[in-house]
């Protein structure tokens, strides 16, 4: 009787111990409190509420349990609401640093990169706030030139119009590109460990294929399959279930 | 007693066995990504599996450009310590041998490798192979034909097809402390030429971790004496070996075929070797986390002075020999006016045990002002020295400014290489974005802008027409004083009714008493002093005199009134408008100024009406 409690009480210390040393959650607190900030994330995103800091924190719980790919996704989720997110930018560069494998934005000039950060500086918001601005800076020059009396010099006030008209031009244009690609946003990224490139919707011979966090354009789907456009400009068919989009489609929330 | 125990153990191992995870990662590399022609291009794959798996070689992938010579295998144990719970990774590495053909940049596609009947797809690389040197080196490379002596006529005497041909496992040191790293090498010893050696497995023992530390990709002999007698040697292999057990350890036995002259093969294992490990003494500091060897270590911030909002990076740089697999970071001292992210551990190691690791951490300031980071503590056992040291980093003071305009625009030339991932943003509540160009509020603020000009600009071509043309102004101003004050009267006379007249009388001292301010209820001649007072030219005034005595005529005379000269009494009220509206009276001061200077002209013209 004895030998057999002993059995059991070595039954129990062993299952004990196997689940300390088995269950990550155990293991690892950290990883335990990335999963319970992003289940609490996660059930604010259900809700349907979009905000870029939201998105952010996301990335930073997929990335800190090890999923790249959702990483990605929610990072460029969060610059897709505001584009100036610092951190989310630096997190995805971060990331690219670490897998120079991802195709997620190629090296560009300094002069480039630096129009770019401009361009990214303008958020959707910023952007209307200075349009905004513009649009009165603009009224109250054409009221100066429009009262101006026909006998004095009218120089000053045509070049204010000029200068405000074109910056009004250049970031009214801005603000709808802006608009467009927050509403379509044809971007997609790998979520699974691998997704197999296929030449056509019904291939099975798989041209290459692109490893998770990988950022693709989505141009058309079909059986299942999604046509992307990998940065390098190779088309190909992907598993719609491999890629998840930047702005899902039924997306029609402002 | 005995035979339960077992029994109990095995029943306990089984369900561990089955319990526990398995995970398989595959991963490829290039020893080296920019070769010459004269090199050889290594193309590693390496199956790490928690547990045991048996993986047949993958077939060489074809590269274009390039032509296979062989392929090695091998098998290694990494043994790592996490929170006190020992943690083993098996790892099975095929090493592709490729010879260049020809110069330029090649890409090594992805490739399947099939583990447990699962298939894994390996990362494509990309190799480039430049022009040899103009005067290489002589080398001597590992040749796989059987026709050629690999040793040379210098070392072998080619006649000479027998003799003994053994491993030996040789470690650096026979003494260590529990976690120090000793290397451990496996060298061939012949007396027959050997022309090449294929490692089939290695059996472990108890109480350490290891990993390759140098796998040769050429079979280089050397001449040595062992036990009184010469022989040709070179190395297999050397491994790391990491002690978790103090005590007397047998390290691993290698086993491989030697392939020697005529085909033949022959199986060889390497003869037992042992090391003595001594325990870690007592008094571990409180932050020692297993770091054992000898290293130098000092600390970093990247900024002093940051504003609110932005982050810092904190770097500690832990550099020299040691077991770099087998410690993790030290917890990041207790600091509570900034928010500290996960560390970052950066490894630039020249071989497993020497190099340097940073640890970054990332720190984002609550609030402003000079606010102090206390200084890092990290603590290692120093093998050399047989005592534990401990690095004690100097307190760090940084002025965290409040964020200005200008801090907004300080991303826009930063360098895109961050250290380390930002940390989790501490917020309670999350707002839903609200995209400023859909509201209401935007579109208002623009309709009122274009609004602003349409009004604008319909006054400034009034002023312009009354600058440029004054007679069609004056028109468009008597339409609008008939429309405004007279309309009655006007529509009477289309009526042809007799009421024409008081009501353009009425209509008129009305708009008589908003222009000039001059009371409603003056009798005519009155009002007509009053205003000539108000330098109303005489004609003006005489115009206006005939046209309200005409309407009194008709209100109070019999007869005064007939219906067929309403049209005519309407043209005249017209043209007396129009009048009207050119006269604009004058300010007092200009008229106090015209009477301190007064014109000849304008005064003889006076007297001439008087």
């Amino acid at each position: 009787m004895k030998h057999w409690i002993f059995i059991f009480g070595l039954l129990i210390l062993t299952f004990s111990l196997s689940s300390q040393v088995l269950n990550p959650d155990s293991l690892n607190a950290e990883k335990t409190f990335y999963q319970q900030t992003l289940q609490k994330l996660e059930a604010e995103a259900n809700r349907g509420v979009k905000n870029a800091d939201l998105f952010y924190n996301m990335g930073v719980c997929h990335f800190q349990l090890g999923n790249t790919g959702k990483a990605v996704l929610n990072f460029l989720r969060a610059l897709n609401l505001n584009s100036a997110h610092k951190q989310a930018k630096q997190n995805l560069l971060y990331i690219r640093n670490l897998h120079p494998e991802l195709s997620l934005e190629p090296t560009r000039p300094f002069l480039v990169q630096l129009f770019l950060n401009i361009y990214d500086f303008f958020s959707l918001n910023r952007l209307a706030i200075t349009l905004l601005i513009i649009a009165i800076l603009l009224t109250l020059s054409l009221h100066w030139l429009m009262h101006t009396p026909s006998g004095k010099e009218h120089g000053l006030p045509i070049l204010a119009v000029v200068i405000t008209a074109i910056l009004f031009i250049a970031f009214g244009s801005m603000l709808l590109v802006k608009n467009h690609r927050y509403r379509n946003d044809a971007r997609a990224v790998v979520i699974a460990n691998v997704a197999p490139i296929y030449h056509t919707p019904e291939s099975k011979n798989i041209l290459q294929t692109i490893p998770e966090g990988s950022v693709v354009v989505v141009s058309k789907t079909q059986h299942n399959r999604v046509q992307v456009i990998l940065p390098d400009g190779t088309q190909g068919w992907v598993e719609s279930n491999t890629i998840e989009r930047v702005v899902p489609i039924n997306n029609t929330k402002d | 007693m005995v035979k339960k125990f077992a029994c109990a153990l095995f029943i306990v191992l089984s369900l561990i066995g089955t319990l526990k995870a398995e995970s398989v990662a595959v991963n490829a590399y290039l020893k080296e990504d920019v070769i010459t022609l004269s090199d050889q291009l290594q193309l590693v794959v390496e199956i790490s599996s928690e547990k045991k798996v048996k993986v047949v070689a993958p077939p060489a992938p074809q590269i274009p450009g390039f032509s296979f010579r062989n392929v090695v295998g091998s098998t290694s144990y990494k043994y790592s310590m996490i929170n006190n719970h020992l943690f083993t990774t098996h790892i099975q590495t095929f090493t592709y041998v490729y010879n260049p053909q020809k110069t330029g940049s090649f890409t090594i596609p992805s490739f399947k490798v099939k583990v447990e009947n699962k298939d894994y797809y390996t990362p494509s690389l990309t190799v480039q192979v430049k022009e040899s040197s103009p005067a290489p080196p002589p080398q001597k490379q590992y040749n796989l034909s059987p026709f050629l002596n690999p040793f040379g006529d210098e070392l072998f005497n080619p006649n000479l097809i027998e003799g003994e041909v053994f491993l030996l496992c040789i470690p650096e040191t026979d003494f260590a402390y529990v976690g120090e790293p000793v290397i451990i090498s496996y060298y061939l010893y012949t007396e027959q030429p050997v022309e090449a050696f294929y490692a089939e497995s290695e059996k472990d023992f108890e109480g350490y971790g290891k990993e390759v530390f140098l796998q040769p990709s050429s079979i280089k002999y050397e001449s040595t004496v062992y036990n009184s007698k010469s022989y040709k040697r070179a190395l297999i292999k050397q491994d790391a070996i990491f002690p978790h057990k103090a005590g007397r350890l047998q390290m691993p036995i290698l086993t491989g075929q030697a392939q020697l002259l005529g085909f033949l093969n022959k199986t060889i294992s390497s003869k037992p070797c042992w090391i003595n490990v001594k325990p870690l003494p007592a008094g571990a500091p409180a932050g020692f986390t297993g770091a054992v060897g000898n290293f130098t270590v000092s600390q970093s911030v990247s900024s002093t002075k940051l504003n609110l909002g932005d982050a810092l990076t904190f770097t500690i740089n832990i550099s020299g020999r040691g077991n770099f697999s087998q410690f993790t970071a030290a917890p990041f001292p207790p600091v509570d006016k900034f928010q500290v992210s996960a560390p970052y551990i950066q490894d630039k190691l020249a071989n497993v045990i020497e190099g340097t690791r940073f640890i970054h951490y990332t720190l984002l300031p609550r609030e402003t002002g000079e606010l102090t980071i206390p200084g890092y503590t990290f603590s290692w056992f120093d093998s050399s020295s047989g005592v534990y040291r401990t690095f004690n980093g100097a307190t760090q003071k940084i002025k965290v400014h409040q964020a200005n305009i200008l801090s907004y625009f300080s991303g826009l030339l930063e360098k895109d290489k961050p250290q380390a991932l930002n940390p989790l943003l501490n917020l309670a509540y999350y707002p839903d974005f609200k995209n400023y160009s859909t509201e209401p509020w935007f579109w208002l603020i623009l309709a009122l802008c274009a609004i602003s000009l349409i009004i604008s600009g319909l006054v400034a071509r009034e002023n312009r027409l009354r600058e440029l043309e004054p007679v069609a102004y004056a028109q468009k101003t008597a339409h609008r004083i008939l429309t405004k004050y007279l309309r009655q009267a006007t529509e009477a006379a289309g009526k042809l009714s007799t009421d024409f007249y008081p009501l353009a009388e009425s209509g008129l001292m009305d708009y008589l008493a908003r222009k000039y301010g001059v009371s409603k209820s003056l009798p005519t001649p009155e009002l007509i002093d009053a205003l000539r007072m108000k330098d109303m030219p005489p004609e003006l005034l005489d115009q206006l005199e005939q046209f309200l005595l005409q309407c009194q005529k008709a209100r109070f005379m019999p007869g005064g009134a007939e219906a067929e000269k309403l049209d005519e009494a309407l043209h005249q009220l017209r043209s007396l408008v129009q009048a009207l509206s050119r006269f604009k009276p004058e300010k007092e001061s200009s008229k106090k100024n015209r009477v301190a200077t007064p014109q000849p002209g304008i005064n003889s013209k006076n007297k001439e009406q008087e």
